[in-house]
């Protein structure tokens, strides 16, 4: 069901026009999400930095997306970060791992 | 990808899982809750339980924020929908949750100006592009998706854009967990606390769960080896008689969460006094709506919503199913009135709820296999 869903998502936005940020953790398959997410949160890595809070990432399937960094300032280009809904909720941290 | 395929490594996962069948104890029970409906989803589609002893079962907990939206807030959103004025949006998962009166996929097919988008962030777009319009987000979710309905409203304040409203259903996790652990009935050893909420709320918030209630608790990822360590770890605390929280996830979560998303919640949001969740009834302090400063884009304040109430059928079990007293199957209607097309109770809605999970992976097997 979620499948179908999120093609019909991805063909709607693509159909409007709107934001690329649909298609981030489109093509994978395997879910980092989390139902308490209402949305799934996929691991991204940053490409690059833009103005007004934002980063261009990349998953792991290779879809890429601008996100709001509003509530990751410290991220930079090469830092993993944990995407939901736009927003980046988290960056990775390789020593509390 | 990494910090993916380590936790799917097959020899790892085995290894852990002969840990925890050489670890547990044989005459005891340990009957251990999920809290979040990724994890559920997580433990079918990977087949988990399968992996571990018969004497450990998994609860599937509360943590799908569309299965506990009642009924009546769907028809509140939808009555908005309707109006010829608006464009309603809302995340993919809520299209297809029923209200008295059909889904927002089906009001579309009707004619009302429904869309789907991935981010509050977009509906908000969607109103600058569209000013002549009132653009209204459907916000459903825990403590993960309330931050960025929380940016939303902030960025909306500061553009000043003002055809953009939010009609606000944001849960809060921890009263819920502390409803369950209220009942009477209750019958939880230990928790499974929620990977994606924690990286906003952080460990720490648990810690009354081990406290008040002396109950381990421990956060968790969301990959196959992720969940059998935290298990294997709240084996360990079980076993010694130990409850404290521990943090398997780390690596996304701070003990003290991500204090400017916790700064943006507290800047948008305030506490209801008490909110309704389908199958648990009413839980006080368990929800947020927006604050007075942010009532010119409160969708509540700017359409008046009949405040609709609907009460599941008798029949349903949810309750009993959400605190762990009965497992999905056991329920009257599980198969029969109550399926995934059909849902009759909360669980059933999305297919991260308990029951829906339940019947996609297991009841399917089972049926394939007659
Ligand atoms: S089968 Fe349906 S009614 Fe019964 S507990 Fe599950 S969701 Fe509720």
């Amino acid at each position: 069901m979620r499948r179908t869903m999120k093609g019909e998502t991805r063909e709607r936005i693509a159909s409007e026009g709107a934001s690329d940020r649909a298609s981030l953790g489109g093509s994978d398959s395997t879910p980092l999400r989390c139902v308490t997410c209402r949305d799934e949160a996929v691991l991204a890595t940053v490409l690059a930095l833009r103005e007004a809070h934002q980063a261009l990432v990349e998953d792991c399937s290779g879809q890429r997306a601008l996100v709001a960094i509003d509530f990751t300032p410290e991220a930079r280009v090469g830092d993993i970060l944990l995407v939901h809904s736009g927003v980046a909720i988290a960056r990775l941290d390789e020593e509390r791992s | 990808m990494k910090y993916v395929d380590e936790f799917r490594d097959p020899a790892l996962i085995r290894k852990t899982a002969d840990e925890i069948a050489r670890l547990i104890e044989r005459d005891r029970h340990y009957r251990i809750m999920e809290v979040c409906g990724g994890h559920t989803f997580s433990i079918y589609r990977f087949g988990l339980q399968r992996l571990l002893p018969e004497n450990i079962e998994l609860v599937h907990g509360p943590g799908c924020p569309v299965c506990v939206l009642p009924m009546g807030r769907m028809d509140d959103g939808l009555a908005i929908a309707a109006r010829p004025e608006v464009i309603f949006t809302a995340f993919g998962d809520v299209m297809r949750v029923p209200g008295r009166r059909g889904t927002p996929l089906e009001m579309r097919a009707k004619g009302a100006d429904v869309r789907m988008v991935y981010s509050p962030l977009d509906a908000l777009k969607l109103a600058m592009e569209n000013p002549d319009r009132q653009i209204v987000f459907f916000a459903v979710g825990f403590e993960t998706t309330a931050p960025s309905t929380a940016l939303t409203l902030l960025r909306a304040r500061s553009l000043n854009v003002d055809n953009f409203s939010v009609f606000c259903n944001h849960v809060l996790i921890l009263p819920a967990i502390r409803a369950i652990l209220d009942s009477p009935d209750m019958r939880i050893d230990g928790f499974i606390g929620p990977g994606h909420v924690s990286t906003v709320i952080g460990a720490r918030p648990y810690e009354f769960i081990a406290r008040e209630y002396g109950k381990p608790v421990v956060i968790s990822g969301f990959e196959p080896l992720d969940l059998l360590q935290s298990i294997l770890m709240l084996i360990k605390q079980l076993n010694q008689g130990r409850a404290e929280v521990e943090n398997q996830y780390a690596r996304v979560v701070p003990w003290d969460g991500n204090r400017p998303a916790l700064r943006a919640l507290a800047e948008v949001f305030a506490v209801r006094p008490f909110f309704e969740w389908r199958g648990l009834g009413f839980i006080s302090q368990s929800a947020l709506r927006l604050r007075d400063e942010f009532a010119a884009w409160d969708a509540e304040a700017r359409f008046s919503v009949p405040g609709v109430r609907v009460t599941d059928p008798k029949a349903a079990q949810c309750g009993e199913v959400l605190k762990g007293v009965l497992p999905p199957n056991r329920c009257k209607l599980f198969g029969r009135e109550c399926t995934p097309e059909h849902p009759v109770g909360a669980l059933m809605v999305s297919s991260e709820g308990a029951c829906a999970a339940y019947y996609h992976y297991v009841h399917a097997m089972v049926t394939a296999g007659d």
